[in-house]
């Protein structure tokens, strides 16, 4: 059933039937291609839009981080077993991600060859 | 003249014009690939557009084992797959039904005809449509295939197989295979 041959055969038949109405298409449809400045100022704009994003997460994350450890130190100070529980569910959680996650990285989409 | 390497090596340290280069290189090829996969000129533009967007987040990580071009075409046809995944799609299902008209009339215009062949590859279902595309137009083997759909090769060939069977059938060819 698998023959090698196929592979060849079925490349020759669909360069026959359809590969010259597919060059065809592709030269009625040639795009104009813009001008160089027009990339550079895609590009430009694009990567100020990804930097500015990149510094609001920063900020959030900051922000989120200074209202957990004030969170925490508060707890410290009011109950001890209430933060030692606390640390343990969050250290917890925090392995369920991580295997999750680990998982998850096995299928994931590759981006970078 | 800078090879293609190099402008992927200064892209990938941050020199934005060696990234446009490079874009603007392989704009028409780009585009080329998103309308035939869509057969929808305003859905190529925009894959085209989202394609272009990814690729400048994304060139730090891209090591140039593949060619320029096979990443972008990844990354095209990744789009592509979300997008025909997504319910948006699914709305505009009847809208596409009418451009496909709109691309035919639009190459007659330009061709003086509209073949058959390309009415069967229209037809297809996009996912069906892609593999073919990257096999037999593209030349792609099926394991690179898999590897740029994120797809096992199983499924990849079996798209493949029903596609050419499709093909021959609609082209009146089912005799043969």
């Amino acid at each position: 059933m698998d023959n090698p041959n196929n592979g060849t055969d079925d490349k020759r038949w669909f360069d026959n039937q359809i590969g010259d109405s597919l060059r065809q298409f592709d030269e009625a449809h040639k795009p104009f291609t813009p001008d160089m400045f027009e990339f550079e100022a895609l590009v430009g704009a694009h990567k100020q839009t990804i930097r500015r994003k990149q510094w609001k997460d920063l900020l959030l994350l900051w922000l989120i981080g200074c209202f957990l450890f004030g969170g925490m130190m508060w707890l410290l100070e009011r109950d001890m077993v209430w933060f030692v529980v606390l640390q343990a569910v969050i250290a917890c959680t925090a392995i369920g991600c991580v295997a999750v996650m680990f998982g998850k990285k096995k299928v994931s989409r590759r981006w970078n060859r | 003249m800078v090879d293609e390497q190099g402008l992927i090596r200064k892209a990938a340290r941050g020199d934005s014009r060696a990234l446009s280069e490079l874009l603007q290189q392989h704009y028409s090829f780009l585009f080329q690939y998103a309308l035939k996969l869509t057969m929808n000129r305003s859905y190529a533009e925009d894959v085209t557009q989202e394609t272009m967007l990814r690729a400048i987040e994304k060139i730090g990580t891209f090591q140039g084992k593949a060619k320029f071009s096979t990443w972008l075409i990844t990354i095209a046809s990744r789009i592509y797959v979300d997008r025909i995944r997504s319910k948006e799609r699914e709305r505009r299902w009847v809208q596409e039904e009418q451009t496909l008209r709109a691309i035919r009339y639009e190459t007659q215009t330009v061709m003086g005809d509209w073949p058959e062949a390309l009415d069967a590859i229209g037809r297809m279902p996009g996912d069906i449509r892609m593999a073919i595309l990257l096999k037999y137009y593209y030349g792609y083997a099926q394991e690179e295939i898999a590897s740029m759909l994120d797809l096992p090769v199983g499924t990849v060939k079996s798209r493949l197989h029903n596609g050419l069977k499709q093909l021959r059938k609609e082209l009146g060819d089912d005799g043969q295979s």
